[in-house]
């Protein structure tokens, strides 16, 4: 019974909050370039006398644009300060390295075989496998 | 000596190992099945915790733990040109032809994707997941999505309820979107050699316990059945927040002895937990795949699940009861799987699956996608813009933009650091036989 009132009404309801953020957006937008724009006369004139300083039409969308800009410039920064160093263990081990487990050893000739389960290759290997000229071949 | 490779991929995403879920699973086996056939594969992902920097695995494939911090739900901030410096070096260095990105979620995947097609890369995108069109989040992601797939080369989705989904959402050409199922490793995923008896029959429920996943259905659906078959037991592995929910549940009931709650349980104790059932019972409210049900249907279950999303597509009909996300409905979907189990046969069922879903096939097809894509011819900067242009009145000028300055981002990064000063990275070869792998064994001790 619930789940069914959920589905007559759900869109409906969508569609409300949507139309209404719609038309909502677009008053708002109205109301904020008249603020920002409108002399201060010509809104005395038609009665209009208390509003927020015209400053902030202009400060808050520059603080917004650069809040974004230093937090961006903040998070790279983050992400260059959480780089191991070239010395740091943690570029050839952590906590979730996992030893290549061979289970099944005994496999059937035929008998299908499960694609290999994930594993790290151990990185002296890797460098044998990479650099050695007699293992290359 | 061994062949050039035939391609080179570069699968990005946010969602890999030590990650654990369907994306994860999904690049792993479809990038070991592509190196068994040849190509070369590398995963570019963002570091997880002290997992940083690059590793080798499996099969040689070899990951890039970009050190990006994930900002929510394992998704890093999106910064749009952040990580072009990165991605370049990586494409550069692996000498990659073809960039596949994974999951409509993943914002380095987007990042990634937007780097590669302004560097004249060809580059396919892989979708995982259902999304609305109503609320607010949805709305703000399709428009994400239609900025970020409108200059692809071929898209894959893992149903066609997905690819449906998929095309509305983004505005992408119908004929640019294959379907691709996702797979099971059916070697892996095997009945028990003696199937448990009947008397008493065992529902296994293995999902996440959350909303989605509609764990509240199992509240009230689990105490029902109970009542009606004093010979039912349930197992309910995983874990999440419903999990109160469901203890609640049983003490309730007082459905301690009937109901078996396992907590989280790693993927390779999965299948020892499926074949202990005779029914898996599935009760997503969304899936655009359902992989647990080819995992249980593997093991030679009857499978009773959701009818939502691309769930009805997965299964043969004989093989799955499906019902509407109602308690009621299910109730009589597992009311009628018991009466039909007599006539299962778990070694044959598995056998079928065998010839239906298998990741070397997704692999096979992914690679004509590929091919595809390399077909497509390249285009210039303002055929691109043309088509940023017709994304939307406003959006389409943004999105414009923005890739204006991706293309001179490129360029001032060519100029600082031209591209053959990268230095290109060595490759291996690691042999997959495991007699051959035991010769250079005996070789290093010879030396």
């Amino acid at each position: 019974m619930l789940s069914l009132n959920q589905e007559v009404h759900g869109p409906k309801t969508s569609e409300v909050y949507g139309f209404v953020g719609s038309i909502s957006i677009v008053v708002a937008t109205v109301i904020f370039l008249i603020w920002g724009y409108v002399p201060d006369k010509f809104l005395e004139s038609i009665g209009i006398y208390y509003y927020p300083s015209k400053y902030w039409a202009m400060a808050m969308p520059m603080y917004s644009m650069v809040t974004l800009l230093v937090a961006l410039v903040f998070y790279i920064g983050l992400n260059f300060m959480s780089t191991s160093k070239p010395t740091s263990l943690n570029t050839l081990f952590d906590d979730y390295s996992r030893e290549d487990v061979n289970f099944l050893p005994l496999m059937k000739n035929g008998e299908d075989r499960p694609i290999d389960p994930i594993s790290d290759i151990d990185i002296t290997r890797i460098n044998d496998l990479m650099f050695d000229s007699h293992l290359a071949k | 000596m061994a062949e050039p490779p035939k391609l080179r991929v570069l699968m990005v995403s946010d969602f890999f190992f030590p990650n654990f879920g369907g994306v994860e699973n999904h690049i792993y086996y479809l990038s070991q099945c592509l190196l068994k056939l040849g190509h070369k594969v590398v995963v570019m992902t963002h570091a997880y915790g002290n997992r940083s920097g690059v590793r080798y695995m499996t099969g040689g494939l070899k990951v890039y733990y970009v050190p990006w911090r994930p900002f929510v739900m394992q998704t890093t901030f999106p910064t749009v040109y952040g990580t072009l410096p990165i991605v370049r070096t990586i494409l550069r260095r692996e000498k990659i032809t073809v960039v596949h990105g994974h999951q409509a979620f993943s914002t380095l995947c987007h990042e990634a994707l937007m780097h590669a097609r302004t560097m004249g890369y060809k580059v396919v995108f892989t979708d995982h997941s259902l999304y609305g069109f109503a609320d607010v989040g949805s709305i703000h992601m399709n428009k994400v999505l239609q900025f970020s797939l409108a200059d692809i080369d071929q898209a894959i989705c893992v149903s066609h309820t997905s690819k449906e989904n998929t095309v509305l959402r983004s505005g992408l050409s119908p004929a640019k979107v294959f379907m691709i199922p996702n797979a099971v490793d059916t070697a892996m995923f095997k009945p028990a050699s003696v199937r448990p008896s009947t008397d008493i029959i065992t529902i296994v429920v293995i999902s996440r316990l959350v909303y989605r996943k509609g764990a509240d259905l199992l509240v009230e659906v689990i105490p029902e059945v109970c009542r009606l078959y004093p010979n039912v037991r349930f197992v309910v592995g995983g874990d999440g927040p419903k999990h109160v929910r469901l203890e609640e549940m049983r003490e309730k009931h007082s459905l301690q002895d009937r109901v078996e709650m396992l907590g989280a349980v790693p993927h390779s104790r999965v299948r020892s937990v499926l074949v202990t059932g005779h029914i898996f019972l599935n009760s997503s409210l969304t899936e655009a795949f359902c992989i647990a049900i080819l995992e249980a249907a593997s093991c030679g279950l009857l499978t009773v699940s959701t009818r939502v999303g691309g769930v009805p597509e997965v299964l043969p009909d004989d093989m799955v009861v499906l019902a509407e996300p109602d308690p009621d409905d299910m109730v009589r979907a597992i009311e009628k799987a018991i009466s039909i189990l007599p006539t299962i046969n778990p070694e044959e069922m598995h056998n079928r699956m065998k010839k239906l879903y298998s990741w070397q096939d997704v692999a096979k097809r992914t690679e004509i996608v590929y091919d595809r894509a390399l077909k497509c011819s390249n285009r210039s900067l303002l055929e691109r813009l043309m088509r940023f242009l017709s994304c939307g009145a406003w959006a389409g000028k943004l999105f414009c933009m923005v890739m204006i300055l991706d293309y001179l981002l490129w360029r001032l990064l060519q100029l600082l650091q031209p591209d053959e000063d990268i230095e290109e990275a060595p490759d291996i070869c690691l042999c997959h036989h495991r007699g051959v792998e035991v010769s250079e064994g005996l070789r290093k001790k010879i030396k």
